[in-house]
């Protein structure tokens, strides 16, 4: 994408050096669509690539996969999951993971294997339980004791 | 002059956000806990680096000591930030092993000539697979193992002197306590 931007902008400054509007408003336009195709080609693209580089024997199986890598971290590039990061961890654990997948474990059977050694962080949805509690009921008791606040301070000014 | 108590909400809630972020400051999500301590060290078995007396790397090497197992390889750039600090440890007498994650093993030996040798066993982790089952998710990385072989700590990163004696020494000098 970096490369195409690269393209569409020095193009642009070429034109506008020679001052020429017109074709730079068709121009533009055509970057436009190139743009809106080749992003919607790489979303398309995604799916396809993990299919290729790692056969499944079943549509269910290449569903939990894809599903799995969406749901796990990498831990070294902690902002993108297991299906897209580079990071030399993640191809090991994709590794990992396709092979979970092609002995036919299950869901939550692969989750407690990677949870058990590189813990609850590996997972994208922290799990509901006491440590966590606050995480997701913090927001709602919040809500709760502001609509409280607000009550009384109504009751405050009908009474007084 | 009484004030609802009502009204102290907003500032009790702003506190103890305070409190939280305040801690979260000093936190860094690239330096996790180890979910595995108190746990054993999983059973594995690997070739030896070099020459030793035993012919395999396995746990039992590690027991009846308080030991360290570092995680390094020869194309890790922060391992050589630790090497002068663990050369140190191993002449105090601290018996460290080496784990050589994903390297080759003429590059590994060229590695150790070149920075010196404080390991008293390396074992080969060709693929990776043993790091993988003790949580390692970047070299270098250090546990402290007990005489028991379970895993006490794990720093993620270089180790220096500073974390030596904030996090690794408090554990070594009470482990020697309940011994």
């Amino acid at each position: 994408m970096n490369f195409l931007n690269f393209i569409i902008r020095s193009m642009l400054a070429f034109m506008e050096s020679r001052n020429i509007l017109r074709v730079k408003r068709k121009l533009c336009k055509n970057a436009c669509l190139s743009a809106v195709f080749a992003l919607l080609l790489s979303i398309t693209a995604v799916p396809a690539l993990a299919h290729s580089l790692y056969p499944l024997d079943n549509a269910k199986q290449e569903a939990q996969f894809n599903h799995l890598l969406k749901e796990l971290r990498c831990l070294v590039c902690q902002n993108q999951d297991l299906s897209d990061s580079n990071a030399d961890l993640a191809k090991d654990l994709r590794n990992e993971v396709y092979q979970l997948v092609l002995e036919g474990n299950s869901d939550n059977e692969i989750i407690s294997y990677l949870t058990a050694r590189y813990g609850d962080f590996i997972l994208f949805k922290p799990p509901v339980k006491a440590a966590t509690a606050l995480l997701w009921f913090g927001p709602g008791l919040f809500l709760v004791i502001g609509l409280i606040i607000f009550w009384q301070a109504c009751f405050k000014r009908r009474f007084e | 002059m009484r004030i609802h108590w009502l009204k102290l909400t907003p500032f009790i809630a702003f506190g103890i956000l305070a409190l939280f972020l305040w801690r979260g400051l000093s936190l860094s999500p690239h330096e996790l806990p180890s979910v595995q301590i108190g746990k054993p060290l999983s059973q594995f078995t690997l070739p030896l680096l070099e020459n030793h007396d035993e012919p395999l790397f396995t746990p039992d090497l590690l027991k009846h000591q308080v030991s360290l197992l570092n995680v390094w390889a020869s194309w890790c750039m922060a391992c050589n930030e630790e090497q002068a600090f663990l050369m140190q440890l191993a002449d105090d007498g601290y018996p460290i092993f080496g784990l050589n994650y994903k390297d080759e093993p003429k590059d590994a030996l060229q590695w150790l000539t070149e920075w010196g040798n404080p390991f008293k066993a390396v074992g080969i982790d060709s693929q990776g697979k043993v790091a993988r089952d003790m949580g390692v998710y970047g070299t270098p990385e250090t546990f402290l193992i007990d005489k028991k072989g379970i895993i006490q700590y794990r720093h993620v990163g270089p180790l220096t002197e500073e974390i030596w004696k904030t996090d690794f020494l408090p554990i070594i000098n009470s482990l020697k306590e309940t011994a």
